[in-house]
């Protein structure tokens, strides 16, 4: 931390000297975003060690981006995170991307490309474009945020206009899923079986997104569908008698979010609905007879509402609700594992400068789903709450 | 969100606990331990008690205040609108257009003017001047506007807007670039520059 700190410090320094919006280097703008964090949650672990308080909870990235002539634009971000046990700081590719813009209706972008997901998915890094600190975790769960992070491919995107019916944003994208097995996140969800991911293949990924903003003003509606698949591998470890290696297949992960947002005056409303599903056939050594199918469902919904109170202070309030249900086809191996969890969360968002926001949020909850058994070794409690603090930088 | 299958669904899950990592390094040890930090820890469970008790209950009512105050009068002092112009390069061909065309520009839902040319944006680097023109042109607060460009230029899918110290410079770089569509305070300045001008009208229409 004191490293990163001693890195980060005069790069924010320097920039805080800046205009506030963009920094120029020849052709191309610069923007970057430096967030800190502390977690302190009561009852249980929310992420490693967050009963005792914890700042291993923070984001950086820098973007660039440049325009060549009239239609083509090309741009990237490198970003870093520590969420507990995730991220440890380490520097990946977020995105990279050329994009060719035919006309309004019709442009094309290839790449590392961002994911649809939901209404603010694809811009969940960047903590100081949003009130609350954690978006609702039923619909945009941090603990599976780098499987649906970005992909490598194309998409045809645009937007329709009409002067009666509002218009249309789409994009349809399509090309490989890019799992970061390095990231700690597949370590973590897998901690609770003894299992350990040595190895990520990528497969076949694609999104698409459609949304519409209406003829009424500030309201907008829109649905996003995305699906991967990737083959996970790596030793048994002590899950079964004889060490061994597994194969675990992602044949089929999809997340649809429905999605409904309304502007009004100084108030914003917003309510997101997912229904996702994974079946993954499981193979213990290369014994392929000895597959395992595992399926699950889940779905979760929030209901959000922000009000401006004056242009620096913003105040959030939602409701979350998740649930999982273990849907495995293989009766010997069935268990009863539905996993609930819903909770209200209030927000105070504080804009010091336009690029120093401050916030302060607290949960409270009931259910375990989300909860890491490995980081709660005393048991789980059903109710539990949170007290989030964070402070960003942006330009 | 469903985590993969392996989380929870594992009949060898419950009970194989792995040890939380660095929840006994000497340095942290001495930090919780610390008076300091055991204050902090006891200030912040009795805040998170009383929101719980006093918070969690009042929540019905926070949202309802919350809901009748769209609809009083805004906290900000509003003052007298001053009056809205916008230059353009000499290749812009825009006649009549509605506050909704003008609004779509400047968000960036419109990228390209109808010869093909790219749409570059230019905005006054001035709160003041900010504020009433983005009021006025496009319903957003200046945070709200960079907000929104923030969010496009996030994701890969855009360029924000040049900003300018001073309507000189902003004129300059109309008078050199195709496609340039600015905010200025002053149409007389255009005159020289032979660059096109709308102005907002009290009517609430655009006109050259």
């Amino acid at each position: 931390m004191k490293r990163l700190t001693k890195a980060l410090l005069p790069l924010a320094v320097f920039f805080c000297g800046q205009p506030a919006i963009a920094y120029q280097i020849g052709d191309w703008d610069l923007h970057g975003t430096l967030s800190q964090g502390w977690i302190h949650s009561e009852d249980n672990n929310f992420i490693e060690d967050s009963t005792d308080g914890t700042f291993d909870f923070r984001e950086f990235g820098l973007n660039a981006s440049t325009s060549i002539g009239e239609r083509i634009t090309l741009g990237g971000q490198l970003f870093g995170r520590k969420y507990g046990s995730i991220g440890d700081d380490k520097v990946y590719l977020d995105w990279l991307s050329a994009t060719y813009q035919l006309r309004d209706e019709v442009g094309f972008r290839i790449g590392k490309l961002k994911m649809p997901y939901g209404l603010y998915g694809d811009t969940r890094d960047v903590d100081s474009l949003r009130t609350q600190i954690l978006l609702p975790q039923g619909v945009y769960a941090e603990s599976a945020r780098g499987s649906i992070n970005s992909m490598w491919g194309g998409a045809v995107f645009g937007t329709m206009n009409s002067n009666q019916w509002g218009s249309l944003d789409y994009s349809l994208q399509l090309g490989q899923s890019d799992v970061n097995e390095d990231s700690g996140e597949l370590d973590r969800l897998a901690s609770s079986s003894a299992l350990k991911f040595d190895d990520a293949d990528d497969g076949a990924a694609g999104a698409i997104k459609l949304l519409w903003n209406t003829p009424i003003q500030g309201l907008r509606l829109g649905t996003t569908l995305s699906w991967s698949e990737f083959v996970l591998s790596g030793p048994t470890g002590n899950f079964s008698s004889t060490p061994s290696t597994f194969e675990a297949d992602l044949e089929e992960q999809y997340f649809l979010v429905t999605s409904a947002e309304y502007a009004w005056n100084r108030a914003t409303l917003s309510a997101e609905y997912l229904h996702s599903r994974s079946d993954t056939k499981f193979v213990l050594g290369s014994d392929t007879n000895s597959a395992v199918q595992f399926g699950s469902d889940a779905s979760a919904y929030y209901l959000h509402a922000d009000y401006r109170a004056t242009n620096n202070m913003t105040l959030g309030l939602g409701y979350s609700s998740s649930s999982l249900k273990d849907n495995t086809r293989s009766t010997s191996s069935r268990t009863d594992n539905n996993e609930k969890q819903n909770g209200y969360y209030v927000s105070l968002r504080y804009d010091l400068t336009p690029n120093i926001i401050t916030k302060v949020e607290q949960h409270f909850s009931n259910g375990r789903a989300g909860l890491f058994q490995a980081e709660n070794p005393d048991g789980l409690e059903d109710d539990w709450s949170m007290t989030l603090v964070k402070i960003s930088f942006v330009f | 969100m469903s985590n993969p299958p392996l989380q929870g669904s594992n009949p060898l899950s419950k009970g194989s606990n792995t040890p939380s990592q660095g929840s006994n390094t000497p340095s942290k040890r001495l930090l919780q331990h610390s008076p300091t930090w055991r204050t902090l820890r006891v200030a912040i469970r009795f805040l998170s008690r009383f929101l719980r008790l006093v918070i969690r209950p009042t929540l019905p009512i926070c949202a309802a205040l919350i809901l009748l105050g769209t609809i009083a009068p805004t906290l900000d002092a509003v003052g007298q609108q001053p009056d809205i112009h916008l230059a353009m390069s000499s290749n812009v061909s825009l006649l009549e257009p509605t506050r909704k065309e003008i609004a779509g520009i400047f968000l960036g839902q419109k990228r390209q003017w109808s010869d093909g040319t790219r749409i570059k944006i230019a905005i006054l680097d001035s709160a003041v001047e900010q504020r009433s023109f983005l009021d006025a042109v496009v319903d957003r607060s200046p945070s709200q506007y960079w907000a929104h460009w923030r969010n496009i230029v996030f994701s890969g899918r855009g360029i924000m807007p040049k900003i300018f110290s001073s309507e000189e410079e902003l004129l300059n770089y109309l008078a050199e670039e195709e496609g340039v569509i600015g905010h200025i305070t002053d149409n007389n300045l255009v005159a020289r520059e032979g660059a096109v001008t709308l102005t907002l009208t009290i009517d609430g229409v655009w006109q050259q």
